[in-house]
């Protein structure tokens, strides 16, 4: 029950500071369009793929192999998150990068935590054990 | 289950809109910016957890063993 409940606090810690950095970053932004905008990224690009000018790395030399490879990767993840018959893509997405991921991540960083608490309570037993000794 | 839809609807939006406005204030494109969080970072972040968890864990088992061993 303790184990439950300190997951359950570390899960509401994590969750209400990246849903508190969404807020912020979507308030302070201006309202969203299906425009295109030439100067910067809108909805249309979730829908349409971004244009040209809006990719900044391929202005780098040395990057631009890098947005290849990179290009290639998303294209493919979209296409294979795109080729579900049972769900639509909205829905495997964010059950994908919303749900299972960030919850692996959760409970890696949980683990983690704990390791980190029990090899700290050995650490302080062993002064413990040798005095005795 | 249109409720459902509605919600996923607004969650999708909601996640695409902080993507784009991320994108917008660190100066690069929405496609890279998806790049950056969901095919670097996102897997980063999984596999240094997966590492420290693997490490730690050893480090308890070999500590656990020398323990039994000395008593």
């Amino acid at each position: 029950m303790k184990r439950f409940r300190d997951f359950l606090i570390l899960f509401l810690i994590i969750f209400s500071t990246f849903f508190f950095l969404m807020m912020t970053v979507n308030t302070f932004s201006a309202r969203p369009t299906y425009q295109k905008q030439l100067s910067k990224c809108t909805r249309y690009c979730e829908n349409h793929g971004c244009i040209r000018e809006h990719i900044r790395i391929n202005r780098i030399e040395f990057l631009i192999p890098f947005y290849n490879k990179m290009s290639r990767v998303y294209d493919w993840n979209i296409k294979i998150l795109s080729d579900q018959k049972l769900v639509g893509y909205k829905e495997i997405n964010i059950f994908v990068y919303v749900i299972i991921w960030p919850l692996i991540m959760l409970i890696l960083t949980y683990l983690a935590i704990q390791q980190h608490i029990s090899l700290k309570n050995q650490r302080q037993r062993i002064p413990k054990n040798e005095h005795a000794q | 289950m249109n409720m459902l839809n509605n919600l996923i609807n607004i969650v999708y939006w909601f996640c695409v809109d902080f993507v784009v406005n991320l994108g917008n204030l660190l100066g690069i494109s929405y496609v890279e910016t998806n790049g950056l969080l969901f095919l670097i970072l996102f897997p980063l972040c999984t596999l240094v957890l997966l590492m420290i968890v693997i490490f730690q864990g050893i480090r308890i088992l070999i500590r656990g063993k020398s323990w039994s061993n000395n008593a």
